[in-house]
């Protein structure tokens, strides 16, 4: 780890010492134990803050809608097919931006963490080796990484990026064996009753404060139907009929473009498995169009074109 | 805001409306809407008594806008909006309720209830007259020629309407000779013509009318443009043989040494590799295969050059393309017949004595396989017991639920044919009904009644081959006697459906065309506009779009010529502006609207402020996929505006 971020930086250097990208969009320490920051260099000597360890969660794609100048971002499996439907809805081309991918073994949840260690205070978090190393004032623990993972990276089937222009260190193995749609299915198989009973129940957790909205890369829509007074789409207040089509709505919105980074999962406060649903809407966008979201540049989305053969059994 | 003054009218339609609804108090309800300065009730709103009502208080009223509450826009909307523009308002700002399909016609035994959801509708309709906003109409100059692609019948037809109305048309068919499948029939029903003795005076005549541009072994390769201005790429394929030097003498095909299965006898004779599609083709010119010419595909030979006295072999031919600008295009492309084949059905394809009824039709034709005589093709032996099944690859689940309309009328005449060629010959039609409707067709039908054919109602499930014999076993159920029918034939005739033409599909895309659940192209009014297509500029006739007989088509190709003429005979033509515009302000350049928009019509266009969608007018046919679909609301359709659709429903939901 420690290996990929000296080559990160390095290859940072050189691309603004050369002036090839007029910023560079990466991770930086951040304030509190097991956190790291964005952050934007432009300079050089700027390049040292750069982090790359396991605690780098978030998804940098949020910052390119808008950008006017080149830049380059640093980007894992997800973050990249996140910045591939940036492209292809046109948010920023391909041209402006240069991507340092970087192979990535899964992100820390810093809540499954926390939940484990209770009230107590960690001071600083390392990673090393499969094994996480905390400290506090008056402990010491460690933990085995793979049971701390985010859900999203314990499915991952794309942890090497697959466009990019640089690539960080070497490959890694990409896991085997995985059951992406293990919940999914389970929720299938539910009745109507029940499933509107669990959906009830996962939203009734929500506050509409939209961190969800705010952390996801491709929610970038300049007014958002939320905000919309004219006509009010849907009402502001956090009773169960407002909060359902909210989040009814948000999933519609991202259906054929979500990339399952867990952006909104871990933004959300209130700490409402976002993914779910997600996750039915992908596989349904999966079986029906044998889309994908974010693998390649040139495809068209599913919901951006038409074909005669599409299925239309749906028409009553 | 300043009060604009709007004219309510409530028509009776004779009973059609006030037989149910209380038209006076629908009445009385609009003059108590806001703005609304006079509301009156007529017996019927387009007749000319109501349409001086509303020119009146149009002067007297000094209204603004005019709301009618009666029939469908369909029907009338273009009466008013002429009235509006003869009195100085803008033709767009007249709004219609309908308040006879959607209250009396459907809630006929609830009249009260009627009368509340016209009064509803019209509160609506008020709310969005008043944010209606007047439009310009603009025009374009008109191309004054035409294309018909596809050159049977149906385009023949209308080639010639056009062509001696004085209108220069072209006339593109695929194939290397027009006449279509009428060329491929020997006779035609109910009257026995020789279907070419009757069609080839129009072949000669579509060669020599001066403002007819043949264009054979040619497709369309791409259509921009709209009504009044299509550009059109053609593409030409190469025949080999210079048509202005061929005299069509034959000697090449005499001595051209490869021989290949003839399309025009449907497989049942040989060709040579250089050949004429069927003598009487027009162009009467030689064309090369290039697929199974000896020099193409093995670079030798060249016998046909060698002997050829015109010198007009030209092995150099390359590939034309050919960009034509025309007003107006008319789809005559015809259908393909069912193959059996697909479906394994009655061993077509297997046994050699069971053939469809087109392959018959070659047989019975002079310059067919058999010579016009009545022989089996397996052992040439004569045919002297003979079936036909009817509803092959028609009104099934499986393929084509819809009725060819032509395959019973076409198995009576090829029972006709076959008994007055020789009476001994006994000839049994497997039906399900005998669809005889058209004029002199039921007493043709009788007329093989009387001559001796066996009609059996019931449809055989499958037929049997005799290994030695090749004699065809026939059970079935006959429906009229109810007991099981035991026959042995020496042939089958399958009377196979008629089905969409293979290149329909890439045809509607690039006219971007609707078709119906069938896959024949769809019409624009089942009715009333039978030979217009849901593109204005683009008509159809013939089986492209419904299977139907030589008359039929021929007609409907008079009516897409009328409609085409009608449209070529105007200088300008008016673009309804209808269309979509774009707030460049709210766009994002995401171009969502680009790839879905049916029509080519809206396309990124870079700006100072980065990628904006920006809309070809002549082009957008005011759909609205791009305004429903864009995440960020920028574009709006003319006259559909949301504003306007919005105020309709709060209205409409009592929301103040």
């Amino acid at each position: 780890m420690q290996k990929r971020e000296k080559l990160l930086k390095e290859e940072v250097k050189k691309l603004l010492d050369k002036k090839q990208v007029d910023m560079v969009i990466g991770y930086e320490k951040g304030t509190l134990a097991l956190r790291t920051t964005p952050c934007f260099l432009a300079s050089v000597d700027d390049v040292d803050r750069l982090v790359w360890n396991e605690f780098c969660e978030n998804n940098l794609a949020k910052y390119l809608p808008g950008r006017k100048e080149k830049v380059a971002i640093v980007a894992k499996g997800c973050d990249v097919r996140s910045i591939v439907g940036l492209i292809q809805e046109r948010q920023i081309t391909r041209e402006q931006i240069f991507i340092v991918g970087i192979p990535c073994e899964g992100i820390i949840d810093r809540r499954k963490i926390e939940s484990r260690l209770g009230e107590k205070e960690i001071l600083e978090a390392t990673c090393e080796n499969g094994k996480i190393l905390l400290r506090g004032e008056d402990f010491q623990e460690i933990l085995k990484k793979g049971d701390f993972l985010y859900d999203s990276c314990k499915v991952c089937k794309y942890r090497n990026p697959i466009v990019f222009d640089l690539l960080i260190g070497d490959r890694v193995p990409e896991l085997e064996k995985i059951d992406e749609y293990a919940e999914v299915r389970k929720f299938e198989a539910e009745s109507p009753d029940e499933r509107w009973l669990h959906f009830q129940k996962e939203i009734s957790k929500c506050i509409r404060c939209y961190a969800c909205r705010s952390a996801c890369p491709l929610c970038y829509c300049e007014q958002c139907f939320v905000d919309q007074s004219q006509p009010r789409w849907i009402g502001i207040t956090d009773n169960p009929s407002d909060v359902g089509v909210f989040h009814l709505f948000r999933v519609f919105h991202v259906a054929g473009r979500c990339v399952d980074c867990g952006a909104c999962s871990r933004a959300c406060p209130m700490n409402i498995d976002h993914r779910w649903l997600l996750k039915k809407m992908e596989k349904d966008v999966k079986e029906l169009f044998g889309y994908e979201a974010g693998l390649s540049v040139e495809e068209v989305p599913p919901l951006a074109t038409f074909k005669e053969e599409d299925p239309q059994d749906f028409i009553k | 805001m300043k009060k604009i003054r709007i004219g309510v009218y409530v028509c009776h339609c004779g009973l059609n409306i006030a037989g149910v609804v209380d038209v006076a108090a629908v009445r009385d309800y609009a003059k108590t809407l806001p703005g609304v300065v006079v509301a009156r009730d007529n017996r019927y709103a387009c007749s000319e008594v109501g349409q001086r009502a509303i020119a009146q208080d149009i002067k007297r009223h000094k209204l603004e806008r005019v709301v009618v509450a009666s029939c469908t826009p369909r029907l009338h909307e273009s009466t008013f909006q002429r009235v509006l523009g003869e009195n100085g308002l803008n033709p767009y700002l007249i709004e219609m309720a309908n308040i006879r399909d959607q209250c009396s016609w459907v809630h006929y035994d609830q009249p009260e209830k009627a009368t509340q959801k016209a009064k509803d509708l019209v509160r609506a309709a008020v709310a969005r007259a008043r944010l209606l906003r007047p439009l310009e109409v603009n025009t374009s100059p008109v191309n004054k020629s035409a294309m018909v692609i596809g050159a049977g019948i149906a385009g023949i037809s209308a080639a010639l309407y056009l062509g001696k109305a004085g209108i220069k048309t072209y006339l593109v068919e695929k194939g290397p000779s027009i006449g279509g499948h009428m060329a491929m029939l020997d006779k035609t029903f109910p009257t026995l013509d020789c279907s070419l003795c009757i069609l080839s005076p129009l072949m000669v005549d579509v060669a020599q009318n001066e403002n007819i541009k043949l264009l054979t072994c040619t497709e369309m390769t791409d259509v921009t443009g709209f009504a009044g201005n299509f550009k059109v790429k053609l593409r030409k394929k190469p025949r080999y043989v210079d048509e202005d030097k061929c005299v069509a003498c034959g000697l090449c095909a005499e001595k051209c040494p490869t021989k290949v299965p003839d399309e025009f006898n449907r497989g049942l004779t040989m060709r040579k590799a250089i050949y004429i599609p069927f003598a009487q083709a027009i162009p009467s010119k030689y064309l090369i295969d290039p697929e199974r010419c000896l020099y193409f595909t093995k670079e030798r030979c060249k016998v046909c050059q060698r002997v050829c006295e015109a010198g007009a072999l030209n092995f150099d031919q390359k590939e034309e393309e050919v960009e034509i600008d025309i007003g107006v295009i008319i789809i005559t492309t015809g259908f393909d017949v069912y193959d059996p084949s697909e479906n394994r059905e009655y061993g077509y394809g297997r046994y050699p004595n069971v053939l469809t009824q087109l392959d018959f039709e070659r047989m019975l034709s002079a310059d067919g396989p058999t010579h016009g005589k009545l022989k089996r093709l397996s052992d040439g032996k004569p045919i002297k017991r003979l079936a036909f099944i009817q509803c092959v690859g028609s009104r099934n689940l499986g393929n084509a639920k819809y009725c060819s309309r032509v395959c019973c009328m076409i198995t009576t005449k090829q029972a006709v044919m076959v008994k007055e060629k020789n009476s001994e010959v006994e000839v049994y039609v497997y039906y399900i009904d005998m669809r005889t409707a058209g004029k002199e067709f039921e007493e043709f039908y009788q007329r093989a009644r009387s001559s001796g054919v066996v009609f059996v109602r019931g449809r055989p499930g499958e037929i049997v081959e005799h290994l030695q014999t090749h004699n065809l076993r026939i059970i079935a159920e006959d429906a009229d006697s109810g007991c099981l029918f035991e026959n042995e034939v020496d042939m089958v005739i399958l009377a196979v459906g008629l089905k969409p033409a293979k290149d329909v599909q890439d045809l509607t895309k690039k006219l971007r065309l609707s078709r119906s659940a069938d896959g024949f192209l769809l019409e624009a009014h089942p009715k009333l506009r039978p030979a217009e297509t849901t593109m204005d500029g683009v008509y159809l006739a013939g089986c492209a779009q419904f299977p139907k007989d030589i008359p039929d088509t021929v007609a409907q190709a008079g009516n897409a010529a009328a409609v085409a003429a009608g449209l070529l005979s105007r200088d300008v033509i008016e673009i309804v502006p209808l269309n979509a515009v774009v707030n460049a302000d709210n766009c994002i350049g995401c171009g969502l609207c680009e790839s879905l928009c049916p029509y080519g019509a809206i396309r990124l266009e870079k700006t100072a402020q980065g990628p904006k969608a920006g809309v070809t007018e002549t082009l957008c046919k005011g759909c609205g996929v791009c305004a429903a679909s864009c995440p960020e609301r920028a574009i709006a359709i003319q006259h559909y505006a949301d504003e306007q659709i919005i105020a309709q429903i709060q209205a409409l939901l009592g929301v103040r």
